[in-house]
């Protein structure tokens, strides 16, 4: 048997409804991009300060080249190569005096690549963190007391230097 | 025995009250929304004589955004443009503006191009530095891999 077609208006009147459902979804889901920030604190003004001589075991060097190729202790990775400084970390941050990263790029080295340095030394001083809480209390870093959580930050301290760093031959030798 | 057919008429819902009613919800869910870390109910602030030295003062960040690659080269502090070459000047101008307002300027926020070079970084740091700016903080995106 055949229908017969109607010919039905659409009721536009839940429109809005609709419309205000998605408008109320898309407010709850929507995350707005918002940017990281990494907090560095400069060293205050010294005019012609004498740098003491300073022991190379306390020292990380990181240097960036001209082609982008990032030397950590004089050892080469080419550009684009992933590296950790996890184990660099854990060695200067072991000297009785805390650590000391120097920083030295060339001039025309893209910022973006700094950026990624600082990026890594966080990551990897978390890393460090986590290995040294696993050590010290077989515990993970957010399972420690304030107390532990502090000796452990203690222990994972550095300074970043950007600056030519006079090396103390006399401890270079041994 | 055969059912009687019913005749088809379309039933018309009226339809006016759900914006009413959409829009009771949505002030429902408004109001009764908690954000994140606002669950203290009451906080009674610690009382103590003023030792600041930033008595009435305000605290205003400087934000700085810096552009230096082979395509764009500009320069811009809060509100403030400036051409790469004059910048130190800019810079000073605005942030001794802040400071004659009684404003104390606790960070800077860098905004830098990723391709800038690092020179360019590093004098922005010392102008910082000289102008008594310790606190940076390098703004940056998240990146997928790092």
């Amino acid at each position: 048997m055949k229908k017969r077609r109607h010919h039905h208006e659409i009721n536009t009147g839940m429109f809005a409804d609709i419309s205000f459902l998605l408008l109320i979804f898309f407010m709850v889901v929507t995350t707005f991009n918002r940017s990281y920030e990494l907090p560095m604190k400069l060293p205050p003004v010294k005019e012609n300060a004498q740098a003491a001589a300073i022991d190379k075991n306390r020292v990380l060097t990181i240097h960036i080249n001209d082609l982008s190729q990032t030397l950590i202790n004089d050892e080469l990775y080419l550009k684009g190569e992933s590296y950790s400084l996890t184990e660099q970390l854990r060695r200067i941050c072991a000297h009785p005096k805390h650590g000391l990263i120097s920083i030295k790029m060339h001039p025309d080295t893209p910022y973006a690549h700094y950026i990624g340095v600082l990026a890594r030394l966080k990551e990897d001083k978390a890393a460090l963190q986590q290995e040294l809480a696993q050590e010290l209390f077989a515990k993970s870093i957010n399972q420690l007391n304030p107390e532990e959580q502090a000796m452990i930050i203690a222990k994972t301290t550095y300074s970043i230097s950007e600056k030519e760093i006079n090396y103390d031959e006399t401890t270079s030798k041994n | 025995m055969r059912p009687r057919r019913k005749t088809k008429e379309p039933v018309k819902v009226n339809t006016t009250a759900l914006p009413d009613i959409i829009f009771m919800l949505l002030f429902f869910f408004m109001v009764t929304t908690v954000m994140q870390n606002q669950n203290l109910h009451t906080l009674e602030l610690p009382e103590a004589y003023n030792v600041s030295t930033k008595e009435n003062t305000d605290a205003s960040d400087l934000e700085i955004y810096l552009s230096a690659t082979n395509d764009a080269t500009a320069f811009q502090i809060n509100d403030l443009h400036s051409s790469i070459e004059n910048y130190p000047a800019v810079l000073a101008q605005e942030v001794n503006r802040m400071r004659n307002n009684g404003l104390y300027i606790p960070r800077a926020y860098l905004y830098v191009d990723a391709d800038s070079p690092m020179s360019m970084v590093n004098e922005l740091k010392s102008e910082l530095q000289r102008l008594d700016i310790p606190r940076v903080q390098y703004v940056h995106n998240l990146s997928g891999n790092q």
